[in-house]
């Protein structure tokens, strides 16, 4: 049975997305029958999001044409 | 088409942003290697096909090079001595979890409420800068290789001189660090 640390840590490091389907259950039941995992899942996703708005938030000339 | 004017008007608008996104990934110790990844990226511009430039979309064909410049020189910065190759020891776990390894009580982020306009604002991405710079040096660095420069697992083991085990090791504690800081410092702090 797969525990919380565990969890977070498979979730945290990347390693689940690409992890084995038997693995990949597992962490689907931890997520379902801890609250604290799946608010943390919940928020892990959303932090994705804003990553991706802070990339582009980074790139992005600056409004009066910048320095010379 | 005029080469120069056209690097002209890109060195204005880009320059800034370009700067912005080199001081990241080459620290604030180093200001003059930002400086340096930007000015050869305009170079590299310079002496470009001029019909190349004339199709490209400048962003994208822009922070590419940048990319590469910035490579480089983290490349030559950890080859040599920096010592990236001692595994790093993640100790924030014990704060966050019991002996049974379960959450402790009062630390697991409650899920985040925000509207969208509020984690686009400026503010937000200051505290997002915020939570990254505190970081420890070397989650910092995977951290933001595979989130900023969008660099893949191995490059990020390459450049740096590190194990994968350790690349999951930094990324994972960078990630949940900025989970905590994000949950104190933009959403209320709530816990379960």
């Amino acid at each position: 049975m797969m525990k919380c640390s565990e969890y977070i840590y498979q979730l945290t490091s990347g390693q689940l997305q690409d992890a084995p389907r038997a693995v990949r259950v597992e962490a689907g039941m931890h997520r379902m029958i801890c609250k604290y995992c799946r608010a943390f899942s919940r928020n892990d996703a959303t932090l994705d999001r804003m990553l991706e708005r802070y990339r582009e938030q980074l790139k992005q000339p600056d409004e009066d044409g910048g320095e010379p | 088409m005029d080469k120069s004017l056209d690097v002209d008007q890109w060195v204005r608008q880009w320059r800034a942003p370009m700067l912005r996104f080199a001081r990241l990934h080459l620290s604030h110790r180093h200001r003059e290697d930002a400086e340096d990844a930007v000015q050869d990226t305009f170079t590299a511009v310079l002496v470009a096909d001029p019909a190349t430039l004339s199709v490209v979309e400048p962003r994208r064909y822009l922070f590419g090079i940048l990319r590469n410049k910035v490579m480089d020189r983290l490349r030559k910065r950890y080859r040599p001595s920096e010592s990236m190759d001692r595994p790093y020891e993640d100790d924030l776990d014990q704060l966050l979890f019991d002996n049974r390894d379960h959450w402790l009580s009062g630390v697991a982020p409650a899920s985040w409420q925000s509207p969208d306009d509020q984690v686009e604002s400026d503010q937000f991405f200051r505290v997002v800068d915020v939570c990254v710079n505190n970081l420890p040096a070397k989650p910092a660095r995977v951290f933001s290789m595979k989130e900023f420069l969008e660099c893949d697992p191995e490059e990020i083991c390459g450049t740096l001189g590190i194990s994968k085990a350790d690349y999951w090791q930094c990324l994972s504690r960078a990630r949940k660090q900025i989970h905590l800081c994000l949950n104190q410092n933009w959403f209320a702090g709530e816990t379960l």
